[in-house]
C-alpha cells in the first residue's frame, strides 16, 4: 500500500462545529457547541468524554447523519480533503449526491452495537457486496474477491463460507469484524469508529483494536476513535481530544495528555482513574480532582469545572476558545490582558511511531 | 474403516446442506408451508392462478390443432389469442422454465433464462408484427395511441427493472435477464393494444365437423381443448333447451321433446303430453318412460328410445293435417315448417357440459375458468396498487416524520372517510364499466391500512443501527427504503395484503352482482347475477352454486394464507436476530 503523499495536511478539520436539537419549551439544546479538532492521515484521534459530551454527534455530523431537521447545524465548518486533493470541501455545504460518494467511499463509519448494525434479512455477502458495488465499478467476480479479501483482512477464517451466512449465525466479535470489513472494503481515507469495542468483552476488544491499528498502518488511513475508555486511549491514540458539554476542552498528543493535563476537567477525569496497587477507601470522582494546575500557562485563564449535567451552554465561558497555550497543547480557556486572533481548528500531525507508515 | 468414515462424511455433508442458512423470509416460508391451512390455501390459489393463466388453452371453441382433409396443420386457438392471453402464457412459461432450473448450476440457469427470454421475445415480436400489420390495414386510428402506450409501458418496465435490480442482488444476472425479457415482451404486446380484428365465429370449427359427418365426408382431424367451448359461445342450443344441467346434452330426447312442444304450441294443441313415445308411436310405447321424461338429460342408449327421425315424421304428419284444417294460416304454416326443418336438421351430438350451461346457453365450466382471471387480476392488481401507495405514503410518513407525517395522516383521514362501494357505483355510472378503472378505484381507496402499518414500522426502523450503517455507507433514499427498511418491516403488510386480496375479490363480486360489473368478460359475481334469472325460470341451481363455491373457496383460501402468515411471522416464534 502506498502511504499517503501529504502526511502533514489534515484529512479532516472540524472547525467550531455547533449542532443543536429542539428541546421542550421551544428552546434548543446545544449538543455540540464549538468543537474543533483535526485528523491527519495515518493518525488516530481519540475523542474522549462522558456520555452526552457530543462525541457521537460530532462523528455523525461528519457524514451528516444527524437528521436535519430536527437537528440544526448552528455554525462551523467540516473541511474534508483527500490526500491527493488540493482544495478542501466543506462537508456541511455538499449536496446529497456528492455526500453519498464520500459516505462509505472516502469516509467510513463503524458503530457501537455489532449486534444490530447488520441487516438481519441479508447474508454477510449481500451486505459486503452492496457496500462494494456502491462505490466501485467492478464486476461480480471481482466484487466477491474484494469481499473475501476484506473478510480475510479482518482475520475471519474461511471467508467464502462466511459470505453465505446470516448475521445471526455469527458471534458479536465476528459481527464487529464484518462491520469493519464492510467499512474498509472501499479503502476509505478516514474511518469514524464510534465506540467500536464497547459492546465486546475485553479479549475481543483488544483483538479488534489491534486489528484496526494494523489495518491503519497498512493503508495509511486516518481514524477518529470515539471512546470513554482511557485505557483504550492510552493504548491506541496518537492525539487526544477531550470533550465535555459539546466542546473540546483539551487537545494534545497522548503522551502530553497523560503526563501534563492542563484543563480542570481532564485532570479530574485522569484523577478518577484507579491506579493498580494503590489502596484508597473511596475513589475520587471527576469533580473531586477537577482543579486547574498551579502552573497554568501565563496569559490565559481557565474557568473552574462546572459539573452541572451536560450540555451546559458555553461551557468554560462564552469567550473561551481552544488556544494553543503551550507548544502543541490546546486548552479551552480565555486570554487575559491580550487580544488573540480567533483560533482555527487545532492541527497536530504527531504520531506515536517515529516512522510515519509501515511498509506492508 | 475408510468406507464408513467416508459414508459418515457424506452424511454429515448432506445434513449440513439441509441445514443451510436461511434468510428470515426463508424461515418464514418454511414455517408457512408447514401449516395445513397455508398449504390448502396456497394450493387453491395455485389452481385458480393456473386456470387463469391457461384459460384460453383450457376452454375454447377453437381447436388447438386443426387439419382440413389434405391440408396443413393450423392452430386456430393460437391465432385467436388476444395479446393478454399471449402475454400471460409466455410469462408463465418463461418464469416456469427459469424456476425449474432455479437450483441448477450457473450455466444451466443462464441457458434457461436465455431460452425463456427467446421464447418470450420471438413470439412477442411475431405477434406484434402480425397484429399491427392487420390493424394498420384495417384502420390507421389505433397506431398513434399504440405507440404512446408502448413508450409509457417501456418506462414502467424500466422502473420495474431498476427496482428489481436493487432487490435481487444475488442471482441478478439470471433473474433480471429473464424477467426483463419476459416483461419487455409483455410490454411490447400490451403496448400495442390490438384486439383480434374479426368478430369471433365460435361455431365455425364445430359446424365444420358436424357438416362433414352429415355429408359423410372425412372429418377434419382436430385436437380440442379440454373444455371445447369459449366462455361467450352461446352454442345455439337454445332452440332445444334453455339451460342444460351438468352432464351430457342436448340429447335426442331433448330435441324430441322440444319438437313436440313447438309443434303443439304452433298448432294450438293444448292437450298435455305425458309420454312422447306414446304420442309419436301411437300407443306402441314400450318400457322407456324414464328416458323420455322431460328434464332428464342423461343419455339413454335404450333401443326403444324415440329417435329424432320418428318425431320428425310425426311432426310433418301433424303439420300436414293442420295445414289442411287451417288452409288460410299461411304465415303460421311457414313458421311451423321452418321450425321442424331447423330441429330436424340439428345434428344431435351429446356434448359434455360438466357444470351445465347458463341461461344464454354458454358453457358454465368455461365461464368459471375464464372468470378466474378477473378474480385474480382484481385481487392482485387492486391490492398491488394499494400496497405501492401505502409503502410510499406510509414510508415517507415514518421515515421523515415531522410535518410529512402530519400531512400524511390528514391524507389518511380523508381517504378513510370515502365509502368504496358508493364511490365505485358512482364511477361506473359516470365512466361506464371498466375492469381497470375498478381495480384503480379499489386500489386508490384501499391503501390506508397499508400506509399506517408501514408508517409504524418505519418509525421504529429509522432508528435501527443497520439503517444508519447503510446511510453511512452511502446508500440513497430508495435503496434504504426498499432494500434495508421494507424487508424488515414488511410483516404486517404481507398479512394484511393477503386479506386485502380477498376483500377486493368480494368487492368485485358485489359490484357484478349488483349489475355494475363487466358485461363481456365472465366474472363470478356476474355469473351469480345471471343465476337469478336461471333460478327463477327453470330452477337451474348449477348457475348459482358453482360461482358461489368458487368465491367462497378463494376468499377462504386467502384468509387461510393470511392467518398462517400471521402465525409464521409471529415475532415470538421467529426471531430475525437469532
Amino acid at each position: 500500500m502506498n502511504p499517503p503523499a501529504h502526511d502533514d495536511t489534515p484529512l479532516l478539520e472540524v472547525d467550531s462545529l455547533g449542532v443543536s436539537f429542539p428541546a421542550p419549551g421551544g428552546k434548543r439544546l446545544h449538543a455540540v457547541s464549538g468543537a474543533s479538532m483535526s485528523v491527519f492521515p495515518n493518525q488516530t484521534l481519540a475523542v474522549v468524554g462522558e456520555s452526552g459530551s457530543g462525541k457521537s454527534v460530532t462523528a455523525l455530523s461528519v457524514l451528516r447523519l444527524v437528521p436535519t431537521p430536527p437537528a440544526k447545524n448552528e455554525r462551523g465548518r467540516l473541511l474534508w480533503r483527500r490526500p491527493d486533493q488540493a482544495e478542501p470541501v466543506d462537508l456541511l455545504t455538499l449536496d446529497d449526491k456528492a455526500l453519498r460518494k464520500i459516505r462509505g467511499g472516502q469516509v467510513a463509519m463503524i458503530f457501537q452495537e455489532p449486534m444490530t448494525s447488520l441487516n438481519p434479512v441479508y447474508t454477510i455477502g449481500d451486505q459486503l457486496l452492496e457496500a462494494i458495488y456502491l462505490h466501485q465499478k467492478v464486476g461480480r467476480a471481482q466484487a466477491i474477491a474484494t469481499a473475501e479479501a476484506a473478510l480475510a483482512d479482518v482475520g475471519i477464517a474461511d471467508p467464502a463460507a462466511r459470505l453465505r451466512e446470516f448475521p445471526h449465525q455469527l458471534s458479536g466479535g465476528m459481527r464487529q469484524r464484518v462491520m469493519i470489513a464492510m467499512a474498509l472494503a472501499c479503502r476509505p481515507d478516514l474511518l469514524l469508529a464510534d465506540e467500536p469495542t464497547t459492546a465486546l468483552d475485553v479479549t475481543i476488544q483488544a483483538q479488534i483494536l489491534e486489528l484496526l491499528r494494523r489495518i491503519q498502518r497498512e493503508k495509511g488511513m486516518g481514524v477518529l476513535l470515539i471512546t470513554h475508555d482511557l485505557g483504550v486511549v492510552a493504548e491506541n491514540a496518537d492525539v487526544v481530544a477531550v470533550m465535555y458539554s459539546g466542546r473540546v476542552v483539551e487537545y494534545a498528543n497522548v503522551e502530553t495528555i497523560f503526563a501534563r493535563p492542563l484543563h480542570p476537567y481532564t485532570r479530574g477525569l485522569l484523577k478518577s482513574m484507579p491506579v493498580l496497587g494503590q489502596r484508597v477507601n473511596r475513589l475520587p470522582t471527576v469533580v473531586d480532582g477537577a482543579v486547574a494546575p498551579d502552573d497554568f500557562p501565563a496569559g490565559f485563564a481557565v474557568a473552574d469545572h462546572d459539573p452541572s449535567p451536560p450540555p451546559v451552554p458555553d461551557y468554560g465561558g462564552a469567550s473561551a476558545r481552544l488556544y494553543e497555550v503551550e507548544p502543541e497543547h490546546w486548552v479551552l480557556c480565555t486570554p487575559v490582558d491580550q487580544t488573540l486572533p480567533e483560533p482555527g481548528a487545532p492541527r497536530l500531525a504527531w504520531r506515536r511511531d517515529a516512522v510515519p507508515a509501515a511498509v506492508s | 474403516m475408510s468406507e464408513p468414515a467416508a459414508l459418515r462424511n457424506r452424511r454429515a455433508q448432506r445434513v449440513r446442506r439441509r441445514a443451510a442458512p436461511r434468510s428470515f423470509f426463508g424461515r418464514v416460508g418454511m414455517r408457512l408451508l408447514g401449516s395445513w391451512g397455508a398449504r390448502v390455501g396456497l394450493a387453491w390459489v395455485g389452481v385458480v392462478a393456473a386456470l387463469a393463466i391457461f384459460a384460453p388453452v383450457i376452454a375454447s371453441s377453437y381447436p388447438l390443432l386443426w387439419r382440413e382433409p389434405g391440408g396443413a396443420w393450423t392452430s386456430p386457438l393460437l391465432n385467436e389469442l388476444t395479446p393478454t392471453d399471449a402475454v400471460l402464457l409466455w410469462l408463465a412459461l418463461s418464469l416456469g422454465v427459469t424456476a425449474w432450473f432455479g437450483s441448477a448450476s450457473r450455466p444451466l440457469r443462464l441457458a434457461a433464462a436465455l431460452a425463456s427470454a427467446v421464447a418470450t421475445v420471438i413470439p412477442a415480436w411475431w405477434f406484434v408484427a402480425r397484429r399491427s400489420l392487420e390493424a394498420a390495414r384495417a384502420s390507421g386510428d389505433g397506431v398513434a395511441l399504440g405507440v404512446v402506450t408502448y413508450w409509457v409501458g417501456g418506462a414502467v418496465v424500466l422502473l420495474t427493472l431498476v427496482a428489481l435490480g436493487s432487490m435481487l442482488r444475488r442471482h441478478r444476472g439470471v433473474l433480471v435477464a429473464s424477467v426483463a425479457m419476459a416483461v419487455l415482451g409483455a410490454a411490447t404486446m400490451l403496448g400495442l393494444r390490438i384486439e383480434p380484428s374479426l368478430a369471433p365465429v365460435y361455431s365455425e370449427y364445430r359446424e365444420a365437423v358436424d357438416a362433414a359427418l352429415e355429408q359423410q365426408k372425412p372429418v377434419p382431424r382436430a385436437v380440442w381443448a379440454p373444455i371445447p367451448y369459449s366462455p361467450n359461445d352461446s352454442l345455439s342450443d337454445r332452440s332445444i333447451r334453455d339451460t342444460l344441467a351438468p352432464g351430457y346434452g342436448p340429447t335426442q330426447a331433448d330435441v324430441a321433446e322440444r319438437l313436440v312442444r313447438d309443434v303443439k304450441t304452433l298448432t294450438d294443441d293444448l292437450t298435455p303430453t305425458t309420454d312422447i313415445a306414446v304420442l309419436v308411436r301411437g300407443g306402441n310405447a314400450g318400457p322407456t318412460e324414464d328416458a323420455t321424461q322431460p328434464g332428464h338429460a342423461a343419455p339413454s342408449r335404450d333401443e326403444a328410445e324415440v329417435t329424432v327421425e320418428e318425431v320428425t315424421a310425426w311432426a310433418w304428419a301433424r303439420a300436414d293435417a293442420w295445414a289442411k284444417a287451417n288452409p288460410r294460416e299461411r304465415s303460421r304454416l311457414k313458421r311451423l315448417e321452418a321450425r321442424i326443418d331447423t330441429l330436424a336438421s340439428t345434428r344431435v351430438k351429446d356434448r359434455l357440459h360438466v357444470m351445465g350451461t347458463t341461461v344464454d346457453g354458454q358453457d358454465l365450466a368455461s365461464r368459471m375458468v375464464h372468470a378466474c382471471r378477473i378474480a385474480l387480476a382484481i385481487g392482485f392488481v387492486a391490492t398491488g396498487i394499494a400496497v405501492v401507495i401505502g409503502v410510499i405514503v406510509g414510508g415517507a410518513m415514518g421515515y421523515f416524520s415531522g410535518w410529512v407525517d402530519l400531512v400524511g395522516m390528514r391524507l389518511v383521514e380523508i381517504f378513510a372517510s370515502i365509502p368504496t362501494i358508493f364511490l365505485l357505483i358512482t364511477i361506473v355510472a359516470v365512466y361506464g364499466r371498466d375492469l381497470y378503472l375498478m381495480m384503480a378505484v379499489i386500489g386508490l381507496t384501499g391503501w390506508i391500512g397499508y400506509a399506517l402499518f408501514v408508517r409504524a414500522e418505519f418509525l421504529k426502523l429509522r432508528k435501527a443501527e443497520y439503517v444508519d450503517a447503510a446511510r453511512a455507507g452511502g446508500a440513497g433514499l430508495w435503496r434504504i427504503w426498499l432494500r434495508h427498511m421494507l424487508p424488515n418491516g414488511v410483516t404486517p403488510l404481507l398479512i394484511s395484503a393477503s386479506f386485502g386480496v380477498a376483500s377486493a375479490i368480494l368487492t368485485e363480486a358485489t359490484l357484478s352482482f349488483l349489475g355494475l360489473g363487466l358485461v363481456n368478460e365472465p366474472s363470478w359475481g356476474q355469473m351469480l347475477q345471471n343465476a337469478r334469472e336461471g333460478l327463477a325460470g327453470s330452477g337451474a341451481w348449477w348457475i348459482a352454486v358453482f360461482p358461489i363455491l368458487a368465491i367462497f373457496l378463494t376468499v377462504f383460501a386467502y384468509n387461510l394464507i393470511g392467518e398462517a402468515l400471521r402465525d409464521a411471522l409471529d415475532p415470538k416464534s421467529v426471531r430475525p436476530g437469532g
